[in-house]
């Protein structure tokens, strides 16, 4: 049985390391997306076969899920040019200092290893636990106790980055002249500007009585009719309100 | 379902193997039911809404293939066969190609943990319930694949709105099972396993009393707590949208984008893409009757069961199996082709969202209103099930834990009163603001943009 | 236990073949004709004009970081919901601390006006 295992996890192993290679070595940026989705799945796999479920559904659901659609829409999000000089290689002057982090810290994993090195692998026991488990932090149930009493603080901090990613991602990306109101019926419309335009009039009324002149009259547009189209191509076109 | 392949095996052929090769072979016979189970299901699911489609819209629907139209999909399989596939010279040729099989895929995969009657699951996992969310979330990728490769200005368009929607749509997915997840696991100790959310589903109406003196009906299905009322009702309406099914179809809105991210497919793929909404409208039904509706939890099959071969039980008659097995499916299936039924019924009924109407009711509504569910459900079951020993000790004054009709029913009111004023809440947080907002906002505009 | 996860890389294989199955044979059944104007992209009879790769709005990518915010809310909630009846009120108060935060977010990002579709 152990040999089926080993070469199970040869092939996770060859799926995971080929499809990293090939994220580097694509020429596309997409495709290169697409290497490191296949190389999370692996991952994934991999968790599957050291029977941490919890951990490998995990792996699936936020990598596979969700973090490889944030990746491609952030590609998306490049502009056309960017995308146009997608033949080029990723090399770039300073490849061989990348290299020597890389390897550096391949170094540092395996050395220990080879030199005999125990890991810290002995199952830690969970304050708090119910009396008489000693098992791992595997299970989701222990994990969940986890949150609750030893790392109580970390879970909470963890709470706190999360929030502070949202709110920085809004005031980073988040562009508030380019908002507007929600898209109105044609019959909607056609009653705000008719309310917009009694409002000017009895402004301009106002303001003529006050000073005795005529000042000039806002400029109203004429098509307030904005389209739900999500490319930007084209948006200066339409009228932005 | 391994009970019965184990007897087939051992016990009928008289197999003699290693135990590995029993496994295996059990393993692939089961993999093997399962593709031609969801062949079938293909071939009955697209008859079946074509013709009930039809009748909701005054006219009778495929009648000619076979009596009835029955064989009207493996006519039209055939004929997808024998179509051209048409690649485009600006496609990306193997994304193009690998996009449907990353959509079909995980479809089938996903019927991994799903149980069909007592003690008929293909495989029991722990964390079955985020199992099939996990891999049910793989589409996304295959989606924007399809969308990217075709390299049309429909196609890219329809995938992206597909993913937004998709994502934007599983956390309330998610969420409403949660709470099913907090009141399974305090009664089983592990709650994200499917079997154990049915098992949890048998006894009376009331799932949380444990009355001695009536027999198991079966009956203790989800949907009869407050908790599990609303958790249904968002999580049927986010799968709608997960599956793109009507009136949350906009990423394939034929008005707007032609077919959305399939424009660019002919032939087989896109009768594999076709293959994958079918599968996962299925499996998505499948799942609303097995949380919510108890899955193969009915009257008399855990009678049935309990006379057959169990492991409580090793000496029981296998065709009680056979019999619990038979009734548990036709309950579960019936549970799942009503939901399916009411998918096409909304698609008859409702005309199409906008882009933006169904992105603010993921984040506006759905989203908060399951939030304030969670909060419910850790009511419910402080209220039900806790005592001292989970530092709840005030509630024990109103009886004790699993057994007060007091406090379930103070729970119930509690429960009912918090989801009733989440809903209204939510409600007149969302409502259409009148023109003197838009002038409001358009003038706060002008004042940003000045 | 292995054995079940077997399963699964059975199943896995089984479902690959699902897809490659039908069109490895329709890959023999069906005619290949092809021409330069089936090959063109569609764009409803009119030629394509500019790239295809526009860039999208920044809503999109919004929508893609609040999702994996929640998302991995869900997951860090969901051990919780495991464990709900051994950690008792305080794990409650905890959680729903927690929850309260990224309500918060949630609140901001609505006033802010990005949850507008636009």
């Amino acid at each position: 049985m152990t040999i089926v295992i080993q070469i199970i996890f040869a092939l996770i192993a060859m799926l995971i390391l080929g499809s990293a290679l090939m994220m580097v070595l694509a020429k596309n940026v997409i495709h290169s997306a697409l290497w490191l989705i296949a190389s999370f799945f692996g991952v994934g796999a991999l968790y599957l076969l050291l029977q941490a479920e919890f951990l490998a559904v995990v792996q699936v659901l936020v990598y596979v899920g969700a973090i490889s659609i944030l990746i491609l829409f952030a590609i998306m999000l490049t502009r056309a040019a960017d995308l146009a000089g997608e033949t080029g290689r990723q090399w770039n002057n300073r490849w061989w200092l990348s290299l020597a982090v890389a390897g550096l810290l391949f170094g540092a994993l395996i050395v220990p290893t080879v030199i005999g090195e125990t890991w810290n692998v002995a199952p830690t026991e969970v304050a708090g636990a119910a009396a008489g488990q000693a098992t791992g932090i595997a299970g989701a149930a222990e994990l969940g106790r986890g949150f609750v009493y030893e790392y109580l603080l970390q879970f909470q901090v963890i709470g706190v980055l999360l929030l502070v990613a949202l709110i920085g991602a809004i005031v980073i990306a988040y562009d508030e002249t380019a908002r507007r109101r929600r898209v109105l019926t044609l019959a909607e419309e056609l009653e705000l500007k008719k309310r917009q335009e009694a409002r000017e009039a009895k402004e301009a009324k106002q303001s003529r009585k006050g000073k005795g002149e005529k000042p000039l009259p806002a400029p109203v547009p004429t098509d307030t009719l904005s389209k739900g189209n999500e490319g930007n191509e084209g948006n200066e076109g339409l009228v932005v309100r | 379902m391994y009970d019965i392949v184990e007897i087939v095996l051992n016990g009928w052929l008289g197999l003699n193997a290693p135990e590995w090769l029993l496994i295996l072979l059990r393993h692939v016979l089961v993999a093997g039911v399962l593709f031609g189970v969801v062949t079938l299901q293909f071939f009955f699911l697209t008859i079946y809404e074509r013709r009930a489609i039809a009748r909701m819209q005054d006219r009778v629907g495929p009648n000619r293939a076979g009596p009835e139209g029955v064989f009207q999909t493996v006519a039209d399989g055939i004929k997808m066969f024998t179509k051209e596939d048409i690649i485009p010279d600006a496609a990306d040729r193997w994304v193009h190609l690998l996009a449907p099989c990353v959509v079909v895929v995980p479809t089938m995969l996903m019927f991994a943990v799903i149980p069909w009657g007592p003690g008929m699951v293909p495989v029991d996992m722990d964390v079955g319930l985020l199992f099939f969310f996990a891999v049910s979330s793989i589409a996304a990728v295959g989606l924007m694949m399809a969308g990217w490769a075709s390299n049309n200005k429909f196609s890219l368009l329809g995938a992206m709105r597909a993913v937004a929607q998709m994502v934007s749509y599983e956390i309330p997915a998610v969420l409403s099972l949660l709470a099913i997840v907090m009141v399974v696991s305090t009664a089983t100790g592990s709650g994200l396993s499917i079997v154990s959310i049915i098992n949890h589903q048998a006894g009376l109406i009331i799932s949380s009393q444990e009355v001695s003196s009536v027999p198991d009906l079966g009956l203790g299905w989800f949907v009869f707590t407050p908790v599990g009322f609303l958790a249904f009702i968002c999580f049927f309406i986010a799968s709608l949208a997960e599956a793109e099914r009507p009136p949350f179809d906009i990423p394939e809105a034929e008005s707007e984008l032609v077919a959305g991210y399939m424009t660019e497919y002919s032939g087989m793929k896109f009768g594999l893409f076709y293959l994958a909404q079918f599968t996962l409208s299925f499996l998505l039904c499948a799942m609303t009757s097995i949380v919510f509706f108890g899955g193969w939890q009915g009257p008399g099959v855990s009678w049935l069961y309990n006379q057959g071969v169990t492991p409580l039980n090793p000496d029981g008659n296998a065709w009680m199996n056979v019999a619990a097995g038979v009734l548990g499916a036709f309950y579960f299936l019936l549970k799942t082709y009503i939901f399916f039924f009411v998918m096409v019924w909304l698609r008859g009924a409702f005309p199409r969202l906008r882009v933006d109407q169904l992105m603010s009711f993921g984040w506006k509504f759905l989203i908060p209103l399951t939030l304030v569910n969670v909060l419910s459900a850790a009511i419910w079951v402080m209220l039900t099930r806790w005592g001292a020993a989970q530092g709840a000790g005030f509630v024990e004054a109103l009886g004790p834990a699993n057994d007060s009709f007091a406090r379930w029913g103070l729970a119930f009111v509690l429960t009912l009163a918090i989801n009733a004023g989440a809903y209204y809440l939510l409600v007149r947080a969302n409502a259409a603001p009148g023109m003197d907002e838009y002038v409001r906002v358009d003038d706060e505009l002008e004042a940003v943009k000045a | 236990m292995l054995t079940n996860y077997a399963f699964i890389g059975i199943l896995f294989v089984v479902a690959l073949s699902f897809p490659l199955l039908p069109l490895i044979m329709a890959f023999f059944l069906r005619p290949k004709r092809p021409t330069t104007i089936k090959q063109s992209t569609y764009e409803c009879g009119l030629e394509a004009i500019g790239d295809v790769h526009v860039q999208f709005k920044v809503q999109y990518y919004l929508y893609a970081i609040a999702f994996v915010i929640f998302d991995v809310e869900v997951i860090f909630l969901y051990p919780w919901a495991v464990a709900f009846d051994q950690v008792g009120l305080f794990g409650f108060t905890a959680a729903a601390v927690f929850i309260l935060m990224l309500f918060l977010g949630l609140l901001y990002e609505w006033k802010k006006g990005a949850l507008e579709w636009i």
